[in-house]
């Protein structure tokens, strides 16, 4: 007998809202975790690439993210977006292995060539590929600074806590970062170049 | 406000709905299956480790109780209904399990070991989550 109106337990955390489903994770429900790591897995993958990582290195540091993330999960309390709470630890745990490996100078000043990535994404909105393409041209340095604190959620003085630089040091290369973002994304003859003093994006995770 | 900063204020804007579009990936599904295998082996593992912790434990108390004086008091309460086979066990089992001659009691020595195999136990775990 088909029950009309009955839901699978997955359809059921399809609907839950991420604070909820991190309280069922908390009390032991893998489920509810799981739903997680699909809703939010490409987000920190994505967060990680923007800031300079290999895929395999960003996908190796989102699944380490995920693990420790479901260990902690009882310290979420729902302040916050689940996603931003996550995404800080992923970005923790990236900056742990830059440390380690020493890959990151961030006095260096000269953008990386890289070549594209066949495994960015599917491409589908012009507006990211514009951005992903962008980001390209930074230096590492500024690279990693513009998406702490505009894909991280960071405020400047949390991501040149995280990266260990000096405050002005970081809001230097957030400041050319957007300047070059800036002339490659804008419409051509568009936004002039960056000469005013900038926010950047305030912590609200 | 004059139209630089305005305009820099909207790039900002433009720039941070941008970062909160997470790119869709074809191996996403992978991904999540792979994260979720993870958990579920590490979850698994735990399970295993608690459960051989919890019976070493139990093996521990068994032999403690054992070797101590539960079957002395036994003893005690059957004196006179079975006057050969209870004294028999007991000095049995005091001969192989109580060790008299150590600094310590038969209970220290139970306690270290019992410590020492959990230790073995979370730092086996802790290679395996490692690796």
């Amino acid at each position: 007998m088909t029950i009309i109106g009955a839901r699978s337990p997955h359809q059921t955390l399809e609907g839950q809202h991420d604070t909820a489903l991190a309280a069922l994770a908390a009390a032991g429900g893998r489920e509810a975790f799981g739903e997680l790591i699909r809703r939010h897995g490409s987000a920190v993958r994505g967060l990680l690439r923007r800031m300079g990582a290999a895929p395999d290195l960003a996908d190796d540091v989102a699944q380490d993210a995920f693990l420790l993330a479901f260990e902690q999960i009882a310290d979420f309390r729902g302040e916050g977006a689940f996603a931003g709470w996550l995404k800080r630890i992923a970005i923790r745990l990236y900056i742990r292995r830059w440390k380690r490996d020493r890959r990151l100078d961030l006095m260096a000043q000269t953008p990386e060539p890289e070549a594209a990535d066949a495994n960015q994404g599917d491409g589908a909105a012009a507006g990211r590929m514009d951005l992903d393409a962008a980001l390209k041209h930074l230096s590492p340095a500024e690279r990693a600074c513009v998406t702490l604190c505009y894909g991280g959620g960071l405020s400047h003085a949390e991501a040149a806590e995280a990266l260990n630089v000096p405050l002005g040091t970081l809001k230097s290369h957030i400041k050319r970062g957007l300047g070059r973002l800036k002339d490659r994304m804008a419409p051509q003859g568009g936004m002039p170049s960056v000469q005013t003093p900038f926010s950047g994006r305030q912590a609200h995770v | 406000m004059s139209d630089s900063v305005q305009e820099f204020r909207d790039f900002e804007t433009q720039l941070t709905g941008l970062f909160d579009a997470p790119p869709a990936f074809a191996d996403a599904d992978l991904f999540a299956s792979s994260v979720t295998q993870r958990l579920d082996r590490a979850w698994l593992f735990r399970r295993l480790i608690i459960g051989g912790a919890g019976l070493l434990g139990g093996v521990i108390a068994v032999t403690q109780i054992m070797a101590t004086n539960l079957l002395g008091r036994i003893e005690s309460l059957s004196l006179g209904t079975e006057p050969h086979l209870l004294p028999k066990l007991v000095r049995s089992v005091e001969a192989h399990l109580v060790l008299p001659s150590l600094p310590f009691g038969g209970e220290g020595l139970w306690m270290s070991a019992g410590l020492a195999g959990l230790a073995l136990v979370f730092a086996l775990t802790r290679a395996i989550e490692e690796y």
